[in-house]
Parts: C-alpha cells; sequence; structure tokens
C-alpha cells in the first residue's frame, strides 16, 4: 500500500495543549458541566486514545479539538496557536488544512461519489483539479479504495465506507486526525481493518487522537486519557508493538 | 516524506490565516457540484420541485407583467417617443356642470401659435375612424395632425419620406402594423394607392404604431395618418361638442409650460374668435384654456391602480418566497448532515451560503425562464382578451429593463431563499446531526416560526385592506346603482320627414311655433303608434317613450335657474313616461312618483323628480326640503314633488328627471324595452315593426348591461384584479401555514411516534405540535387588523370614497382567518399522527 506523506515529529512542540479546559453547556437557568479542568498535550506523531464511559465527555473534548466547538474556560493551543479567540471562518481554514476528521457514522455525503468525498478538502482549498486527482487517488490506494472511486456511499459496505471517511481525512495531509468511536459502526472483521489502517497511518508520521469505548482499540493507542464525569481521571503509557 | 515542521503549517497569527483563503472561483468545482445537485433534484424530486418551480414562475410573471405594465405605464407610455415630459397637453375646457368638456379643435391651432410665437413646436392630432378598401374592407383609425407633429412628437419613420407642409390630404402615410399585415411589408408601396371611406389616397410612407391616446380604441395598430396645412383650415366653429378624441399637444425644448395667460388674451380678444365667443356667452359659458404634461393625462387614473397592484404584486412575492423559504427550510432539514461535512471540510459559512444559493438557482433559474414565457405570453393574451374594454393593459410591453430587473428580483429572492438555512457555526445545530445523535430535531424553529408569522400578518393586511376595497367596489359596481340593472334594451331612430317638409317646417318654426307644434305632434303620433304596435309584439315586456335608459352615453343637459340662491346650472334632464322611473328599479328618496296626470300638468308647473345631487344643492342635507320647491327656465317652471337616489352614472351631476309631454321635442325620444330577468328582446321583431311604419330610418340599439358595463369597466377591473390577487395571497398563505404545519410535524415525528407508543392521547399531541403555533397566528391577524387600517388610511387619499369595514365585518375576518390559519396548521398533524407509531420509529 503506497504511503501517504504527514508532517513528521519536527519539533518539540506539542501538536495539542489543553490546559483547565472546561465546557458549560446551559439551558435557561441550568448548567451543565461537560468538562472540567482537562489538561495534557499531544505531542506529534503521536497516538492517543480517549475513552470512558458514555457521556462523559469524551465526544465534546474531541469537537473542541477539533475547532467545531468552543469552550468555557482554560486554553487550547493548537501547534502553539491559541484557539479561544478564533473566528467562525478562521477555525474552518485551520481546519481544512491542519485536521482530518473520521466519524462513527462515516458522514459521507450520500449525493456524491467516493472521489467527490474524498475531494472535498482539497476542493475547499481551492486546488487545480490536476493536483486534487493526484492527492485524491493516492488517499483512495492507501485505504485500498481506489477502484471504487465512481461509487456512491450507498452502494458500499460499512467498512468500505470507513475507510473512503479515512481517506477524506487525510487526503489534505493534516497535522492532525481526530477520529470518532471508527469502529462503533463496523463489525470486528472491518474494525480490526479499520484500526490497522490507523496504526499504519500513525506509523507514516500521523497525530492521531481517537475517542473509543473499546478497550481493545485503545489498546493500540501509545497513550490512554480516560475520561470520568467530565473530568481526566487517568494518562495511560502504553508500548505498542 | 514531508519533513516540514509542523509549526510552520498553522500560522501564529490571524491575519496571515487570512491571506492563505483561497480565491473563490479556484473553488469553482464545488460551486459546480452544487448547482448540478440542484439540477439533479430538480428532477429526482418532482414532489418538491414542482410546487416550487411553478409557484415561484407564476408569481414571477404576474409580478414581471405588472412591473412591466407599471413601467410602461410611469416611465414610458409611448414607446419610441422619449422626453415625453416636455410635452404638454392643451385644452379648451367649458364647464357645463354635469361635466366639464374639451372643445378643442384644429381650427384653434393657428390663432393659438399665432399668440404663442417663440421656440415651442404644436402638434394637432385627430383621432377618427375609417373604412379601407382592399380586397376586404377594414375598420382602421385615421389620424389627422399638422405636418410637424410627426417630427415635433418623434414617431419614428419606418419606410418612404417624412410627411412636410407641402403634402396635400390626399396623400397618407401607413402605420407599420397595416403595413406588415395588410401589404405584407411590401416596400415598393410607396406611391401606390388605396381607397379610405369612397376617397383615393396616394400611399407616401409608413411610420410606426403610435400609442399617444389616452383611449385603447384610438390606439389600434391599423392607423392611417393624413397631414393638413394650416392654411387650408376654415374659421374657428361654433360648436359644442367633446372633442376628446383631439389633443393638441405642446412641447417646448426646455420643457417650459405654455404660457395659457396669452392664449387666453388670444381667445378672448381676438376677432378670429368673435362667432366662437358669442355661442357660448349666449349659454353663460366661457371657454377657458389648461394644460397639464401630456405624461400625467396618458397615465390618467390608471398610474395610481398601477402602483397599487404593483405593491400588491410585491406582496405576494414575499409570501410566495416565505412559502418557498419554509420549503428549502424542509429540503434542507435533511441535508443539515451535507452542511456540517462541508463546514467540517473547510468550508467557511459564506462559501456555504454560495453552495447553498447555487444549489438553489437550479431551481429558480427554471421558475424565472419559465416566468417570462408566461409574462410574454400574458402580454399578447390580455389585450387580446378584454379589447379595448381596459386600456391600461394595452400599454403592457416586457422589455429589457424589466427582465433585467426579474433577474436581479431573483438573484435577491434566491440568496433570502439560501441565506436563512445556514447556520451560523458548527456548535449546537450540527454537531448531533454529525454525531447521528439528532433524530427527530426540530430545525430552523425561529426560522418556521418567522416566516408564519409573516406570511398569516402580510396576506391577512391584504385580505383586510382588500376585503374594504372590494366591499366598497362591489357595491359601487353591483348593489348601489340606483336602478336595477334589468335586461332593458333602448333604440332611437331617424325620423326621415322629407326633406322640404323639414325645411319648410324649421322656417315656419321660426316664424310660426303653431306649426313646430303641430310638427312635434305629428313624431309624438308616429313614436306613439310605434310603442302601441310594440306592446302588442312584444306583451310580456315593458315598452316605455323615453330619452334614454337611466345610465347613457349620451345625455341632454339645460340651463336652469336653481334656488335657493337662483344661479343658473346645467342639469341633466331626461324625460320619459311616468312608469319608466319604477320600471328600472330606481328609488325614491322622499316625495312621491311621477303619475300619468303630471303629464297635463300646466306648463308652468311640470312636476318633476330630482336626485339627491340636485336636491342637496336646493335644500342641504334636508333632501325632503327640497320637495315643493321650483327650477325654471325661461317662461317653464319644474315643481319638484320627488327625490330619487342617485344613480351611480351621475352620482356627482344634479338630475332632472321629467314626464314626457305631448309638447316634448320628440326629435330626442327613443323607446326603452324592460324585460324579465329570463326573457330578452328578440331585435329582429322590433325592426321588422318599424320597417312597417313610414318616416323611420336607421336604428341605433343600446343595452342597459353594455351601458352599465361602459361606466364600470374601470372599477370592475380594479374589483376583479384585487379580489384575484388577495384570493391568490389567502391560498398561497394557507399552503404555507399547512406547509408549517407539516414541518412542524414530521421534525418532530420521533417525539410524537415515542409519545404515540407509550400511550399518549391524539388530544395532547395535537396539542403539543399545535400549541406554540396558535397564539402566532392570532397575534399575526391581530397586528394585520392595524396595518390593514393604515393602509386603507393611505389610500383613501387616492381612493376617497373607500371606507373601512365595519368592526363587526373586521372581527368577522379576524376569527374567519385565524380558523382558516389553524385548519391549515391542524391539517398536516393530523396527517401525521395518522401514522403507525412503531412504523415511524422504524423509519427514523
Amino acid at each position: 500500500m503506497p504511503q501517504q506523506q504527514h508532517q513528521t515529529a519536527a519539533t518539540n512542540q506539542p501538536v495539542v495543549q489543553v490546559s483547565g479546559l472546561g465546557k458549560e453547556f446551559r439551558q435557561g437557568p441550568i448548567a451543565t458541566l461537560a468538562l472540567q479542568d482537562i489538561s495534557f498535550s499531544v505531542m506529534p506523531g503521536e497516538f492517543v486514545s480517549i475513552s470512558g464511559p458514555s457521556g462523559c465527555g469524551k465526544s465534546s473534548l474531541l469537537h473542541i479539538l477539533g475547532l467545531m466547538d468552543g469552550y468555557s474556560s482554560g486554553d487550547y493551543l493548537l501547534a502553539g496557536l491559541p484557539t479561544k479567540s478564533l473566528g467562525t471562518d478562521q477555525r474552518s481554514q485551520i481546519r481544512n488544512q491542519h485536521i482530518g476528521f473520521v466519524f462513527q457514522a462515516f458522514n459521507l455525503i450520500d449525493s456524491m461519489t467516493v472521489f467527490d468525498n474524498v475531494a472535498l478538502p482539497l476542493r475547499h482549498r481551492g486546488l487545480p483539479e490536476k493536483v486534487v486527482n493526484e492527492q485524491v487517488s493516492a488517499s483512495l490506494q492507501q485505504v485500498d479504495m481506489a477502484h471504487r472511486l465512481s461509487f456512491y456511499p450507498a452502494q458500499l459496505s460499512g467498512g468500505q465506507q470507513q475507510r473512503v471517511a479515512i481517506a477524506r481525512a487525510i487526503v489534505g495531509k493534516p497535522d492532525l486526525l481526530l477520529v470518532d468511536e471508527p469502529t462503533g459502526n463496523l463489525d470486528s472483521k472491518n474494525g480490526d481493518a479499520v484500526m490497522a489502517l490507523l496504526t499504519q497511518l500513525n506509523r507514516a508520521g500521523a497525530t492521531i487522537i481517537m475517542v473509543t469505548h473499546d478497550s481493545r482499540y485503545s489498546a493500540c493507542a501509545q497513550r490512554s486519557l480516560q475520561l470520568l464525569d467530565g473530568k481526566l481521571v487517568a494518562s495511560v503509557m502504553r508500548e505498542v508493538a | 516524506m514531508d519533513s516540514q515542521p509542523m509549526t510552520s503549517n498553522i500560522p501564529a497569527h490571524s491575519n496571515s490565516l487570512r491571506r492563505e483563503r483561497p480565491v473563490w472561483w479556484r473553488c469553482y468545482p464545488l460551486y459546480w457540484q452544487s448547482f448540478a445537485q440542484g439540477s439533479r433534484d430538480l428532477l429526482r424530486l418532482p414532489a418538491q420541485s414542482l410546487p416550487f418551480v411553478l409557484s415561484l414562475a407564476l408569481m414571477l410573471a404576474l409580478f414581471l407583467t405588472i412591473a412591466s405594465l407599471s413601467r410602461s405605464l410611469l416611465v414610458q407610455p409611448i414607446p419610441g417617443i422619449d422626453k415625453i415630459g416636455q410635452i404638454q397637453l392643451l385644452e379648451a375646457k367649458v364647464d357645463i356642470g354635469p361635466a366639464v368638456m374639451n372643445i378643442m379643435s384644429k381650427e384653434m391651432l393657428p390663432g393659438i401659435q399665432q399668440a404663442l410665437a417663440g421656440p415651442g413646436e404644436f402638434s394637432f392630432l385627430g383621432f377618427g375612424t375609417g373604412k379601407l378598401k382592399l380586397a376586404q374592407q377594414h375598420d382602421v383609425i385615421t389620424i389627422e395632425a399638422n405636418a410637424g407633429a410627426v417630427a415635433n412628437l418623434g414617431v419614428p419613420l419606418i419606410l418612404g419620406q417624412p410627411p412636410i407642409e407641402a403634402n396635400n390630404r390626399h396623400e397618407v402615410w401607413l402605420s407599420e402594423a397595416l403595413w406588415q399585415q395588410l401589404f405584407a411589408g411590401d416596400p415598393n408601396i410607396i406611391g401606390q394607392t388605396l381607397q379610405l371611406d369612397e376617397e383615393t389616397l396616394t400611399i407616401r410612407g409608413v411610420l410606426a404604431h403610435f400609442v399617444g391616446h389616452r383611449q385603447a380604441k384610438n390606439n389600434q395598430p391599423l392607423q392611417l395618418w393624413r397631414f393638413y396645412q394650416l392654411k387650408d383650415l376654415g374659421p374657428l366653429k361654433m360648436k359644442l361638442t367633446s372633442s376628446s378624441n383631439n389633443l393638441l399637444l405642446y412641447r417646448h425644448p426646455d420643457a417650459r409650460p405654455l404660457d395659457t395667460a396669452a392664449v387666453g388674451e388670444w381667445l378672448t380678444n381676438s376677432k378670429d374668435t368673435t362667432a366662437f365667443k358669442a355661442m357660448f356667452s349666449g349659454m353663460n359659458m366661457t371657454p377657458a384654456i389648461s394644460q397639464q404634461p401630456y405624461l400625467t393625462w396618458i397615465q390618467g387614473e390608471s398610474a395610481t391602480l398601477a402602483l397599487v397592484l404593483l405593491a400588491v404584486a410585491i406582496v405576494l412575492l414575499v409570501i410566495t418566497v416565505l412559502n418557498l423559504t419554509n420549503l428549502c427550510a424542509g429540503r434542507f432539514t435533511s441535508r443539515q448532515r451535507d452542511m456540517a461535512l462541508q463546514l467540517v471540510a473547510g468550508c467557511t459559512i459564506g462559501r456555504l451560503r454560495g453552495l447553498l444559493y447555487l444549489e438553489i438557482l437550479a431551481w429558480t433559474l427554471p421558475a424565472l425562464c419559465l416566468s417570462v414565457l408566461l409574462a410574454l405570453w400574458l402580454q399578447r393574451l390580455l389585450p387580446a382578451l378584454t379589447g379595448n374594454l381596459f386600456p391600461i393593459v394595452h400599454h403592457l410591453q416586457v422589455s429589457g429593463v424589466d427582465l433585467i430587473v426579474l433577474v436581479v428580483v431573483v438573484g435577491i429572492l434566491t440568496s433570502a431563499l439560501s441565506w436563512p438555512l445556514v447556520p451560523k457555526s458548527l456548535q449546537h445545530q450540527l454537531q448531533p446531526v454529525l454525531a447521528g445523535s439528532g433524530k427527530g430535531m426540530q430545525q430552523h424553529k425561529g426560522l418556521s416560526k418567522t416566516v408564519l408569522f409573516s406570511q398569516l400578518g402580510l396576506s391577512a393586511v391584504l385580505v383586510l385592506t382588500a376585503a374594504s376595497l372590494t366591499l366598497s367596489g362591489y357595491q359601487s359596481i353591483y348593489t348601489k346603482l340606483g336602478y336595477r340593472l334589468s335586461n332593458a334594451e333602448y333604440f332611437n331612430l331617424e325620423q326621415s320627414l322629407d326633406l322640404d317638409d323639414v325645411v319648410a317646417a324649421s322656417k315656419a318654426a321660426e316664424l310660426n311655433p303653431k306649426k313646430a307644434a303641430a310638427e312635434e305632434k305629428m313624431r309624438h303620433q308616429a313614436w306613439l303608434e310605434l310603442q302601441q304596435r310594440l306592446q302588442k309584439k312584444l306583451p310580456q315586456h315593458q315598452v316605455l317613450l323615453s330619452t334614454g335608459l337611466p345610465i347613457h352615453s349620451r345625455f341632454f343637459a339645460e340651463n336652469l335657474v336653481i334656488p335657493p340662491q337662483n344661479n343658473e346650472r346645467m342639469v341633466l334632464t331626461s324625460a320619459s313616461e311616468p312608469s319608466f322611473h319604477q320600471a328600472f328599479g330606481m328609488t325614491l328618496l322622499h316625495g312621491r312618483w311621477l303619475t300619468p296626470a303630471d303629464a297635463e300638468a300646466a306648463n308652468n308647473l311640470q312636476p318633476i323628480l330630482i336626485n339627491e345631487q340636485l336636491a342637496k344643492q336646493i335644500a342641504g342635507d334636508d333632501l325632503a326640503a327640497a320637495i315643493g320647491q321650483s327650477l325654471t327656465k325661461e317662461d317653464v317652471s319644474f315643481q319638484i314633488v320627488g327625490v330619487l337616489q342617485d344613480v351611480k352614472q351621475y352620482s356627482n351631476t344634479a338630475n332632472m328627471y321629467k314626464v314626457l309631454r305631448s309638447a316634448e321635442a320628440f326629435g330626442d325620444i327613443g323607446i326603452a324595452i324592460v324585460s324579465a330577468a329570463d326573457l330578452s328582446v328578440d331585435r329582429a321583431v322590433v325592426e321588422q315593426t318599424i320597417q312597417e311604419l313610414p318616416n323611420f330610418g336607421a336604428i341605433s340599439w343600446f343595452n342597459l348591461k353594455e351601458e352599465w358595463a361602459g361606466y364600470t369597466k374601470q372599477s370592475r377591473l380594479n374589483f376583479y384584479l384585487i379580489s384575484l390577487l388577495t384570493a391568490t395571497s389567502l391560498l398561497l398563505a394557507i399552503l404555507g401555514i399547512a406547509g408549517i404545519g407539516r414541518l412542524h410535524s414530521h421534525q418532530r415525528r420521533f417525539e410524537l411516534a415515542v409519545r404515540l407508543a407509550t400511550g399518549a392521547r391524539l388530544k395532547q399531541l395535537y396539542w403539543l405540535v399545535l400549541a406554540p403555533l396558535l397564539p402566532l397566528l392570532a397575534a399575526a391577524v391581530l397586528l394585520s387588523v392595524w396595518a390593514s387600517n393604515q393602509v386603507l388610511l393611505r389610500l383613501s387619499v387616492w381612493w376617497p370614497q373607500l371606507e373601512t369595514l365595519p368592526l363587526s365585518w373586521q372581527a368577522g375576518l379576524v376569527v374567519s382567518l385565524w380558523t382558516i390559519a389553524a385548519l391549515a396548521c391542524w391539517w398536516p398533524v393530523r396527517q401525521a399522527l395518522r401514522a403507525d407509531p412503531l412504523q415511524s420509529l422504524r423509519s427514523l
């Protein structure tokens, strides 16, 4: 499988640096603390998993890290850049160029072909179509889906859809890959294949933060962060083969 | 492997992020994709796209038609003629009491030109009709003009030579339409001859179609121009006839109005006008020269109507757009995830808006094209359908400017449709969608409530305002006429007495009034004979001698001395048999009806009926006090015995109704035949009866309903248009409200299904969906009552007869509107709740 190029750990600056992060949801007079005093950092090339019971704030944290949501307190530096005061368009810009997302529900656009789905971030960058073609082809080859590029999502199996979703996430060579329960909607065979792919990407230099509640897969990460009731309760380092 | 340090990829300063933003056009594949997606959906989702395209196309066509009409009428009512603002229309007006007549004639032109030596140019146009004999006979409009008129007005010359002073009356210029239609656009037509009303004329050129008269009949496309020389004009004629077909136009290069004082001076002091003035001074009347901008005259009352229609069309378009916004909200609710993914992939909010814009544009473009076709079709259809009945539609001409306006409007509308659909950020709305946990979540809640409120509010304002307009219109057209709109025919005849006898009788009349009376008696006897024969042949009809119908396009006026100041005033008079007024259902307000005995009353005390207007002039608000008072004319005195309700045609004029007497002048008499609603008069029977009698010549027929149609055409056009537009707005609002009800119940179907599955009662679920909507509907309707009263207040400046609806009517309408709106909300909820809850849950 051809290797997709990724940014490498050529600096000591963390990709993600979170300190004292808190998130409060308010609905009328009722305030709910989704995240409290979360602090951690992720170095370039690291594979970190976030796990915890349902409702503990894993997805909220991932959305904040992906600049899809704001936070109420604390600081979040993305590659040293303070994110608190970023505008909507700046967030879009950074997501487009530096962050890739993989969702549990695949979230491919049904009306677009595999090719168009994967090309989406590159087209938002305004790259010439020739470059788009090359990078999309390379990305699809990397996830072994190059033979399905004119298919529509509805014509693919769940595992294939997730591989296309991963191709879309990595096509722009992002610095940070955020993965939310990538195996949640897959059977174990397809789940294993997706995890193998993510591990491979990490070995190629990709920085990955993955939310999962499956301990088998969290073991693939070098470090596991444990959340409980919105608080970071443990950070476990692992030796990964 | 790219070994570039990661930190260099994320600029530390936000300004540098802005510089990195790609130029928008480099993202063209995304824009194309969106447009293609919209186009695909157009075919793939006909249940959504057809209502969208058709309703938008219809409303755009309506808007384009009315906007074109307004532009044509307000900006350039005469195509091809620019600088119309420089032109003034001159009228010589005489106040005859019941009406102000324009007696301007071409014979006045030399004198006026002489009185006003200066840089201004005069054009005199006299419109008439003629019969053009080719292989077939054709009715054409003839325009007689001074030679300079064409150049002065700027009527474009299509072929041949321009008219000059040296041309004579036997030379003719064709309108372009006449040339095209009757001569197949033959370029060798110049120098050929044609027959017009037995005259042989030589064709000298072809001019563009001229639509410079307010009356549509004069703007027919088949026109023949003839030119006269000022030196050929005779002396100023003495005549008191309306010359509404004559136009005297004055154009000053600096758009300066004419010095009417100088013309007035000429009219008063010139020896040329002595005979002319003498005729009027004998009638206590003084002609006065007045002027008004030609543009204002052409526009007439239609300008106000055009503006009101334009306002209504805009409101309808807004209501339609609100409907479509709702439709789009429904459509894009299911596309929330796609939008979220675009944002996740780095799309900015602005670009997302652009993408949605293009997707909606793919639906609005076909609507735009369809609307242009519809408007062009309407442009041909409306004048053909209405003929000369509604001149306003003859001004309809869709131009390039209109199309540009339409394209801009469509651009704005598309923007308005796409704008509210885009979320402000990924937060709140889209995260659950991406996480797959947004089941049954209500999207665009605020938007749909705003749409609901504005939609009902706007259409309620329109309905309430139009209800007042239509009520006033209906009363003035149908119920408060002052007479019954019955089946009635009227005819008068030429009495072809021997010419020598007539001349002898006329001469004798001057010398011997007794002979003249005998002549009149002879005529009277002939009419009585005819009346009796007709009554025998038409026993089921009422045959009555009269000078006219209750409303009539010809009328007679007399100068009478009127109390209490004993001033001389013109009064419209009619004479008929005593039973005439009751036969036509006229309403007696005070006093008594006329009786057969009144015909025999003494000459110095003839009983008469008068109308409200005349009674007001005599007795103020106490109309009954007019009874017993007398009007006089030389040695004749008329005593008022009753007051009739105003007849709509003459609502602002003084009217007097006499009994037809044997001594009456029978030259103006005719016969009215009144029939029951289910009967009609056989004209052939009447004409055959007339032929049986000697001394009667050509017959002229009139019909009461046709006369009514002629007098009420503008009111009816207003009434029909406003009723139609109001009904359309109400229908649109109902559809829109039903759409919102559908959207609300659809978005909450998960919740509804769960509640149904857990045993909720239907009543509770109805309440759940409708409770937030019903107070909104009530607020919208109540607010519209205030707004419609404000609109009516403004409109009453233009239409003083306009009244606001009585409170009870307003209350009734408010309750009805609210009920209709509530039902429109309830229906789709009912449909949604009919579904099997378990089936609904499975499908989510």
